[in-house]
């Protein structure tokens, strides 16, 4: 049972991806928009037949008449749905990397398809109106955003759990207006790749020496990040110097001093003896955000990968990355 | 979202809905019961507390489980008294009061949304005028607005009212046209009837027990001629045969009932021959909760369609198969000149000599000297009327109470009474002198609405009889006739007027004080007719005629072709509304007077503009312009290049300057035409 409903959501992501591509900008049309009538659109019917039994048993013209408008209002929102539904374009900011156990935010702007950016009023009838909901695909919880408000875009959360580099799902959008009658959706995939580092756990530097490295017979040594001493915090100075725990309890600006800033560096490696490589790999992320705060230049040994030394946000980046895709089939390429 | 809790506190939604739902619960007051108004009132103000935060929180499920439970075991207990129909509205109406002292959620609201729909689609079972229809068009209005602020929260109330009234008008003309098109289908299955529907005529008329006739100006029905009317003094509208008697009362007889029922079972209906020259015409009915139709003598239905829904009785009546809960429209054709003959003359003949067994003494002792005296059928009844005539009979409204004996007591005491006095009085004697008589009741009269139309009112209700002479079979005999031939001739108004019985308790009085409302109250009628006619009365039939005008003859084809033309209509009022680029995009006003100003320039000059610049062609054809002209215009290109490229919010007093010289160059230009012509 299982298998068939995970093979029948397979089959139903390539037809998707076949009828909507991936793209990180989405103008809605026919090809991408699905309607339905909602549940309550199917009552509303339902409740039409009641009153044109009613009208029909009692030879009613009035209730008659009403049961007609009713249908007729019925017809009419199916393209007022859909020709709102189809004026909205869909675009993403690029996603950011996070940390294991963090909230990605997907950042999706939101704009009419039809009108010059500079036209549309704050409440122009062309404009798409009414409330989108939107969630990821076959999750539950659903996030809302009203059109007639001035901020039209929307940061969708999505929640990680294990490093990696994922494609994101696709996200689904909803629409209900003008009465409900009629729910219009359509799933986008907006072609982003999350990265997810390892989430970083505490623990002692272990940073090799160059030398060491060359000569094979490893020991660690004590780190160069001792930390030394707080000092009245001097505007201008770095912020991630700031002993933020301090602040938050109230007292005054301080910043970390540290014994050694400028050390010579060296290289981190993974422990491949260790039974938790996860853990490992978390204790190397722990390692690459203190040595880049304190601007120490370092390499990374993941097994065979290795990461020239090197410092700055641009070589945190890469190693964050690497330690990401350690072990997935990407850390090949 | 769909189990999406809605904020309590200034919902603008729930409010609406909660203010729709105690409108339409008032103006449901006749059907519903006392309590469940008050409940459905209390749910009301609950809601409009919460949303003005005078209180926070809604009663909770445990409170509103046990009022349910116990409103329902009382509308229970009443339910017997109240008919299905009513516990039904009754029911609905409770059910959404509670809801709404619960809505919490989407959920409950889409619920109560649906429901609401529901019952004002049921008020129009208890009324259909023209009024009405206006009011729940209104109630609508205001309902969708709740629903459609559901879904747009966010947007002003203005903007909501403009979105969704253009929905309403784009589905107005498809909703009309399915209405006209769409086949009217017989009713499926008998629907309960409104117990307390039922008004006018009874089965049961007791004279003796009536002390004033009460008498309503109600409308009882319209009937519209196809030709001319037939004159004051024949307009017996037939409604009821009254065969028994049993010395007080008249009412229906049992056996005939039974027998109606038997011949309506095995599908034996009565078809009297029928010949000469005819009344046409179709009546429209007021609801009466009754089955009974009314008709002149001797009718049979006009069309296919009201025979397929009407009975005809032996004892020469119209009988609908379904009780009038709404106004109904029937054709009919009523022969007058046919003698009602046609019916089985044993069976009528039993039924209406049966007697009470006593009572009456001095009536019985009467007739049989009468009898006597007239051995004949004709002479006798000559004789009966003679008496009512010239031995002192008053006409009137108000009669004495006669509980004993009312027939020696009319004839012989009082000697005054209304119509069904003299009507029992008269079918008893010819009964007791053996010949066979029955009570008729009806309307008589009539007033006119238009050239074709006769509107008959309860007042105009009448009883007279009917006698069985032989060959010439029932033989109608009205004995008001020649007590008030006032009421015959001119109708009940001038016969009380004669009988100079005070004018406040008649159903004229007021109506008629002033011209003005006279004339209103006449405008009104005719409005309400038309209503009635087009719209209540759009039935099957009315549906045949219209296609039979449109198409022709309804052959097969051509109704095909009809549907698909009405398919074809609504596609494309469809795509009138939303097939984009159909409307021409408003050009914003600034380019709008420029253009008409530059159309009449290049008239003028003989110039083109051909895409120049707006500067370059105001400099071009300022030469070959009348002085004053070239100003005007120079003056608007210049306000014109002010809006375009300066300015971005709009530049109302450029474009009030524009407008000004649009004008004056306008001006000038016409001046310079009629000069140079």
């Amino acid at each position: 049972m299982n298998t068939l409903k995970t093979r029948w959501q397979q089959q139903s992501l390539r037809w998707l991806d076949d009828r909507i591509p991936a793209r990180t900008k989405h103008t809605l049309n026919l090809r991408s928009i699905f309607i339905f009538p909602s549940k309550f659109g199917l009552s509303y019917l339902l409740m039409c037949g009641c009153l044109f039994l009613l009208g029909t048993n009692y030879q009613n013209n009035l209730m008659l008449l009403l049961c007609y408008f009713l249908l007729a209002l019925l017809l009419v929102c199916l393209f007022k749905s859909y020709l709102n539904f189809a004026c909205l374009t869909l675009t993403v900011d690029p996603i950011q990397s996070v940390f294991a156990g963090n909230n990605a935010v997907l950042s999706i702007q939101i704009q009419a398809a039809n009108v010059r950016p500079g036209t549309s009023g704050g409440h122009d009838d062309k404009f798409p109106q009414g409330q989108l909901h939107f969630r990821w695909l076959r999750q539950k919880s659903m996030f809302n955003c009203d059109l007639n408000q001035a901020e039209r875009s929307i940061r969708l959360p999505y929640i990680t759990q294990r490093r990696g580099v994922y494609p994101l799902p696709r996200v689904t959008c909803i629409s209900e207006y003008p009465l409900g009658l009629y729910r219009c959706w359509t799933h986008l995939d907006f072609d982003q790749r999350l990265v997810v580092y390892p989430a970083p756990v505490p623990c002692e530097m272990q940073l090799e020496s160059r030398s060491q490295e060359a000569g094979k017979n490893a020991t660690s040594q004590p780190g160069h990040d001792d930390f030394y001493s707080l000092r009245p915090f001097v505007p201008g100075e770095p912020l991630n110097r700031v002993a933020w725990k301090n602040v938050a309890k109230g007292a005054d600006w301080v910043s970390k001093s540290f014994s050694q800033q400028q050390s010579l560096g060296g290289f981190l490696r993974l422990n491949l003896s260790s039974r938790d490589i996860e853990k490992e790999l978390g204790k190397l992320a722990f390692q690459v955000l203190q040595l880049s705060d304190n601007q120490v230049p370092f390499g990374l040994i993941l097994g065979s990968k290795c990461v020239e030394p090197g410092s700055g946000e641009r070589h945190k980046q890469t190693c964050l990355l690497a330690l990401a895709r350690y072990g997935t089939l990407e850390s090949a390429v | 979202m769909k189990a999406g809790r809605l904020p309590i506190a200034g919902n603008r939604n729930s409010l609406i809905i909660a203010l729709v739902f105690a409108v339409l619960s008032i103006s449901l007051y006749s059907p519903l019961m006392l309590w469940v108004l008050l409940l459905a009132l209390c749910a009301v103000t609950v809601r409009v507390a919460l949303y003005l935060g005078w209180y926070h929180h809604a009663p909770n499920h445990r409170t509103v489980n046990l009022l349910a439970i116990l409103s329902a075991s009382t509308l229970a207990w009443f339910s017997s008294e109240l008919g299905f129909l009513l516990s039904m509205v009754n029911l609905l109406v409770m059910a959404c009061s509670l809801k709404l002292m619960l809505l919490k959620n989407r959920r409950d609201f889409l619920q109560l949304f649906i429901c609401g729909l529901f019952i004002l689609g049921c008020g129009y079972i208890f009324t259909q005028t023209l009024f009405s229809a206006l009011f729940y068009l209104a109630v609508l209005v205001a309902l969708l607005i709740a629903q459609f602020g559901a879904y747009a929260p966010r947007m002003p109330l203005k903007q909501q009212l403009r979105q969704l009234l253009t929905l309403c008008v784009q589905a107005s003309p498809i909703a009309l046209v399915l209405f006209i098109v769409l086949p009217k289908l017989p009713p499926m299955w008998q629907m309960p009837a409104a117990k307390s529907a039922a008004t006018g005529l009874s089965e049961k008329v007791t004279p003796g027990d009536i002390a004033r006739l009460s008498q309503s100006s109600d409308l009882v029905f319209n009937a519209t001629f196809n030709n001319a009317l037939p004159d004051m003094k024949d307009r017996y509208w037939r409604a009821l045969t009254l065969e028994h008697f049993d010395g007080k009362s008249w009412q229906v007889s049992p056996l005939r009932k039974n027998t109606r029922e038997k011949q309506q079972w095995m599908n034996m209906e009565f078809a009297p021959a029928v010949s000469g020259p005819a009344y046409q015409y179709q009546v429209i009915a007021e609801p009466s909760g009754q089955r009974w139709l009314y008709a002149m003598d001797l009718a049979v239905p006009g069309d296919s369609a009201s025979r397929a829904a009407i009975w005809q009785s032996n004892d020469y009546l119209l009988i609908a198969h379904q009780p009038l809960m709404s106004k109904w429209a029937y054709q009919v054709n009523s022969y007058p000149h046919v003698p009602l003959n046609q019916a089985s003359f044993p069976f009528d003949q039993r039924i209406n000599l049966q007697l009470p067994d006593n009572g009456n003494p001095k009536t019985r002792q009467w007739v049989s000297q009468l009898r006597q005296r007239y051995p004949e059928d004709g002479a006798l009844l000559n004789a009966l009327m003679d008496h009512f005539a010239n031995a002192g009979f008053r006409y009137t409204l108000e009669p004495p109470v006669m509980p004993i004996d009312p027939v020696d007591t009319f004839l012989f005491e009082h000697k005054s009474g209304f119509c069904s006095h003299y009507a029992s009085a008269m079918a008893y004697a010819l009964r007791l002198a053996g010949i066979p008589a029955r009570m008729v009741t009806g309307y008589h009269g009539g007033s006119l609405l238009t050239d074709q139309v006769l509107s008959v009112h309860q007042y105009d209700a009448h009883a007279w009889i009917e006698a069985h002479l032989g060959d010439s079979g029932w033989v109608r005999f009205d004995p008001t006739s020649v007590v008030a031939p006032a009421r015959i001739r001119f109708g009940l108004e001038q016969a009380i007027n004669e009988s100079g019985e005070s004018y406040t308790r008649n159903p004229f009085y007021g109506l008629k004080q002033f011209a003005l409302l006279a004339e209103l109250n006449h405008l009104f009628a005719n409005i309400d007719y038309l209503w009635s006619r087009w719209v209540l009365g759009f039935n099957a039939n009315r549906q045949q005629d219209l296609f039979q005008w449109l198409l022709g003859s309804l052959t097969p084809l051509r109704l095909t072709l009809l549907f698909l033309a009405v398919l074809a209509l609504i596609a494309g009022l469809l795509a009138l509304y939303f097939l984009p680029g159909w409307r021409k995009p408003a050009r914003p006003k600034h380019v709008r007077l420029y253009q008409q100003a530059e159309v009449l320039v290049s008239t003028h000059t003989g110039q083109a503009r051909n895409n120049q610049p707006v500067g370059a062609y105001c400099a071009k054809v300022s030469p070959l312009l009348p002085e004053t002209a070239a100003q005007q215009f120079k003056t608007l290109c210049n306000a014109f290049e002010v809006i375009e490229y300066k300015s971005s919010p709009p530049n109302t007093s450029a474009l009030l300057a524009m407008r000004r010289a649009q004008k004056k160059l306008f001006r000038a230009l016409k001046h310079s035409h009629s000069s140079v012509a």
